[in-house]
């Protein structure tokens, strides 16, 4: 019954030559990817992050650029800077590591407001302004972005309006132990990070991000998104709702994901699916469900089994 | 935490002991009031001890040997005490008579059946009982049935018998309530595999015993209302009687015996005679006089009762020459063929004639007249003429009687006004208390008997031929009809207020025979009644001193024909009754049901006014319809499963699924959700598909479910074998039939 997507599924076997189990992550990120979106991932070092993206940037043949934020690191140090060329008598740009296609955006909440809004700015925009000029940033271009939840002490957590631009956010959490093992026999070779070829090139990319946008989502499914979004805006434990930008962040993830899983229209399955991952991190908890020891995960995920899943067509479209 | 459950357990199974134990004894308490059992107690320490027995688990032989010590014990205690208890002789003695007993058995002479073979059988019975007791509390875990029947025997000995379930019933309630509760406890915990915990306990006994006392404490308290339904056992009786033909629901008519009245009557309009007279008046045939307090008997006035009447003379052994009266003569025609002949009442007969008889006897007990041939055999009239007079009672005459200044020749001799004023002792204190109360502050006879008669006008009283039952066994049929029923015809009507004048020392007597008739037609200047079946009756006569005898009608839509004279201060001086006489036709309706229908044909307000007459006319009828009606709205709901799936295949079956897909898959997920397999309205139809697909061992609903999904998720339907789809949807509805 399920069918793949030939080309997606490459890009995934690819990643899973490196990465041990964790295909929902690798899902994920493709999803993203492909909606042209960004992603959050939340987790304590050492799981695979940089692993995982760099498997992903291997993989679409993109290039790959890494961003380690510290306390003291400056916007020009993200976006890049203009220096003078004794020589030529000009200034001359320097591009930052944000121009690159596939970013890794390591520990994001150690640095300063400022440098962050660099960032965000180019995640959304996908262009950079640096001294006066607008610069666009190369397609596709793709941020992944790690939080550490263990240590907050000098961190700047990103304000909700930030979080909002990241399209999904989602845990990497530790292999089982068989898995783990095997990680452990993998590692005591050459890192196959290494040996990792591209299996599609930058344009097939491009590609199957339009086929995303071609992917039916028919009213019952649009009708259906827009009532979760609009359940978390009244739910009794959530102080602040998903936004409209949530919607579409969920609408375009469903197209990619249901793309990923060969299909041409999306299922309230995918959305069922989804949801979490979109949501959680676009809502604003009351004091009392965290008292309750519910997660923003747990309340979209009651919200999602309590919504009434579309099974007739709408009648206005009949 | 194991032995913890298991005492638990163990608990409860004595405490369900318990509770079959006291339902056992539900059954047994009746026996010593109803029966001649003696020393319940024995038998209740049996069933106990059995029961504890069972409970303790004792190997089967020494729970045998237990019991067979116990009952010989008992019987030798009852019936063999001149012989030692451990001795062979009288067991011997015993088993003899036992074996006797055992061929009286087969030869089904029970009665002769001795009383410790009696015991023996019942301490048998007992322990059947407590074996199935035993059976039904650790084996079944259920004990409904034998609750129900307990429910059904008190509630049986309650309405048939002596004994008073008042505070039985409400016992069993709570004990069987309690024993339900719980077995299904016990039940759930072993079916669905729960480990006994305490908690579980207590949240399912707390509730229980709560819902037991609640509903006990409301149901005691809550007002209750009278039976609706008058007592059935004596139209029970009564139907019992017509099946084994003793009884009769009788048609009406003229019978000759009396003895036993109640019950209910068809009417039946066999024209009996055809009066030609000038007036109205009813036919008098007989009247009776010794109350049995189930009916009417004749008891001897006079040792030489019979009286020849003499031919072509005068008859004025009924003519009172004090009265006032007019004169008659009356041609009667008889259809139906009698030996006795009906005459005016109040009687004043003065010649009686026909071809067919040489002479007519009079009974002076019965003051009834037969006819006789030449050959002194009795003879059937088919025509004969009378003359008679018509007295005009005065009031002021009759209000006299009593008084002992009154002096006048026609007055009871002391063994007529014994006959007259007679009662039986059945007649309970409550009817003579009720006749005081009537005539309270009336201070002659005959406004006494007026107040009786007047009493019968009330609302309470009602008139019906058909649901009138016979009283019950140690019932007065008077005292039935006066307090219990208060729905009669004629017969109770007048034996009441006979019963009621006597109580209070009135003599009268209960007279019978026709009322007035219909009149037919005029002819030579006299009218033609006519009289049939249904215009038997019976009336009241009551003894006035200087009168002599004077009919009153108490029975409810009757009038009375005779004439009353009162005094001269009265408007009309005549008739006091006459024009009552017009107004109520003397056709015995029900009351009800003629004045039910008044206001629904003058009324304007139409047809809602009258729909609400008719539902409240027939409330009872109309509540069993409805509730047929829904019960059995109810039953084809609940067997929809049956039938559904079948009409909704036939709807679909030759439809090309393409286009009806979209209606077909959704009357699948009703109905798959009718079936038993719920959907939450958060799951998505694949998951559902998975589901259920995973319960009928089947790939039919994912395979659907995808086609569904592209037609309403996608807008477009699939490309696919639709008859295939159809077949898939046609076996899936199959297995949603119950």
């Amino acid at each position: 019954m399920e069918q793949k997507h030939p080309k997606i599924e490459r890009i995934l076997d690819n990643i899973a030559k490196v990465m041990i189990g964790k295909r929902h992550v690798a899902e994920l990120s493709v999803v993203a990817l492909l909606a042209d979106g960004h992603v959050l991932l939340e987790d304590v070092p050492g799981v695979g992050k940089t692993m995982m993206v760099r498997a992903l940037a291997k993989s679409i043949g993109a290039s790959f650029r890494r961003i380690q934020f510290t306390p003291d690191l400056l916007p020009s140090d993200v976006t890049g800077v203009s220096i003078y060329n004794a020589k030529e008598q000009e200034f001359v740009f320097r591009p930052g590591p944000i121009m690159g296609n596939i970013i890794l955006a390591d520990e994001i909440n150690r640095t300063s407001p400022k440098t962050q809004s660099a960032l965000l700015e180019g995640m959304e925009e996908a262009s950079v302004t640096i001294d006066g000029v607008t610069r666009l940033l190369e397609k596709p271009f793709f941020v992944m972005a790690t939080q550490n939840p263990v240590e907050y002490e000098g961190t700047y957590p990103l304000p909700e309006a930030q979080l909002d631009r990241f399209l999904l956010k989602m845990k990497m959490g530790y292999p089982d132990a068989s898995e783990e093992m095997e990680v452990l026999e993998r590692a005591q070779y050459i890192p196959p990070i290494v040996e990792l070829e591209s299996v599609i090139s930058l344009e097939e990319l491009r590609l199957l991000q339009e086929e995303v946008k071609e992917v039916h989502v028919d009213g019952t499914i649009k009708r259906y998104i827009v009532e979760l979004a609009s359940r978390t805006r009244e739910h009794k434990h959530i102080f602040l709702g998903a936004s409209p930008r949530g919607s579409i962040a969920l609408m375009k993830a469903g197209q990619a994901y249901a793309l990923l899983k060969g299909r041409d229209f999306v299922l309230p399955d995918d959305i069922q699916y989804l949801a979490p991952y979109i949501f959680a991190h676009r809502i604003i908890l009351k004091p009392e469900a965290k008292y309750e020891g519910l997660s923003a995960e747990d309340i979209v995920e009651i919200i999602v089994t309590k919504t009434p899943v579309p099974v007739q067509r709408l009648v206005n479209q009949e | 935490m194991r032995g913890d459950s298991a005492n638990q357990s163990k608990f409860g199974y004595l405490l369900l002991y318990f509770l079959g134990f006291l339902l056992l004894w539900e059954w047994v308490k009746p026996l010593g009031e109803l029966t001649d059992t003696g020393n319940l107690a024995i038998f209740v320490a049996f069933m106990g001890m059995a029961l504890l027995l069972k409970y303790i688990n004792l190997s089967r032989i020494l729970r045998f040997s237990i019991i067979t010590l116990y009952i010989l014990t008992i019987i030798h205690h009852f019936y063999y005490k001149n012989h030692v208890l451990i001795g062979l002789v009288w067991i011997i003695a015993f088993i003899k008579n036992a074996a006797a007993n055992i061929d009286l058995l087969l030869t089904s002479r029970w009665f002769e059946i001795s009383n410790d073979f009696k015991t023996l059988l019942f301490f048998l019975l007992l322990c059947l009982m407590t074996y199935l007791i035993s059976y039904w509390v650790v084996v079944r875990k259920k004990m409904l049935l034998f609750f129900l029947v307990s429910v059904v025997y008190v509630t049986v000995l309650d309405t048939f018998t002596v004994y008073h379930a008042d505070s039985a019933i409400i016992r069993l309630i709570v004990n069987g309530f309690a024993i339900l509760g719980i077995q299904t406890y016990y039940r759930t915990i072993e079916t669905e595999k729960i480990t006994y915990s305490s908690l579980a306990i207590t949240r399912w006994m707390l509730p229980l015993g709560l819902l037991i006392a609640c509903s006990v404490c409301l149901g005691f308290s809550g007002p209750k209302q009278d039976p609706i339904w008058p007592d059935p056992v004596p139209f029970i009786k009564s139907y019992s009687d017509i099946v084994s033909g003793q009884g009769t629901v009788s048609t009406v008519g003229y019978g000759e015996n009396d003895d036993k009245l109640g019950g209910a009557f068809e009417s039946d309009s066999t024209v009996v005679f055809q009066a030609k007279a000038s007036v109205r008046h009813y036919w008098k045939v007989e009247n009776k006089n010794f109350y049995t307090g189930k009916g009417w008997e004749v008891a001897n006035v006079a040792s030489d009762s019979i009286i020849r009447l003499p031919e072509n003379e005068k008859l004025y052994f009924f003519s009172l020459p004090d009265k006032k009266k007019s004169e008659f003569k009356a041609t009667v025609t008889v259809d139906r063929k009698y030996k006795h002949i009906p005459y005016p009442e109040p009687m004043g007969l003065t010649k009686v004639k026909a071809g067919e008889a040489s002479y007519f006897d009079f009974d002076v007990n019965k003051e009834k007249i037969l006819s006789y041939g030449e050959d002194q055999s009795s003879v059937q009239l088919s025509e004969y003429s009378i003359e008679y007079e018509q007295p005009r009672y005065d009031v002021n005459l009759l209000r006299k009687t009593g008084n002992p200044d009154f002096r006048t020749g026609i007055r009871l001799s002391p063994q007529e006004l014994d006959l007259y004023t007679q009662l039986p002792t059945t007649v309970p204190q409550r009817v003579k208390d009720l006749a005081g109360e009537i005539t309270v502050n009336k201070n002659n006879s005959f406004d006494q008997a007026k107040a009786i008669e007047d009493y019968f006008d009330g609302e309470d009283f009602v008139y019906d031929q058909r649901n009138v039952p016979f009283p019950a066994e140690n019932q007065d049929y008077v005292d039935q009809f006066l307090f219990d029923t208060k729905v009669g015809y004629c017969d109770n009507y007048s034996t009441s207020m006979v019963v009621l004048l006597r109580s209070l020392g009135i003599p009268s007597r209960w007279a019978k025979g026709y009322s007035d008739g219909e009149f037919i037609r005029s002819e030579d200047n006299q009218n033609i009644y006519e009289i049939t079946n249904n215009n038997a009756h019976s009336w009241v006569e009551v003894f006035f001193e200087g009168t002599g005898w004077v009919p009153f009608e108490p029975t409810k839509g009757f009038t009375n024909s005779a004439r009353f004279q009162y005094p001269a201060s009265g408007a009309s001086s005549v008739q006091a009754s006459a024009p009552q006489t017009e107004q109520k036709k003397a056709t015995p309706v029900k009351p009800d049901q003629e004045t039910a229908k008044k206001p629904a044909s003058s009324s304007d307000t139409g047809l809602v006014e009258n729909l609400k007459e008719v539902w409240e006319n027939n409330k009872a009828w109309a509540f069993g319809i409805l509730l047929i009606l829904s019960l059995a709205v109810w039953g084809i709901y609940r067997s929809r499963g049956k039938w559904m799936p079948k009409i909704w295949l036939r709807i679909y079956k030759n439809k090309t699924p393409e286009t009806y897909f979209l209606k077909t898959y959704p009357i699948l997920l009703s109905e798959l959700d009718r079936y038993g397999l719920k959907r939450p309205e958060g799951q998505t139809l694949r998951e559902y598909a998975g589901y259920v697909d995973s319960f009928f061992y089947t790939m039919d609903m994912i395979r659907l479910t995808g086609v569904y999904e592209h037609m309403i998720y996608k807008g477009e339907s699939k490309d696919t074998d639709w008859k295939e789809v159809h077949q898939m949807w046609e076996r899936l509805m199959n297995k949603t039939i119950a």
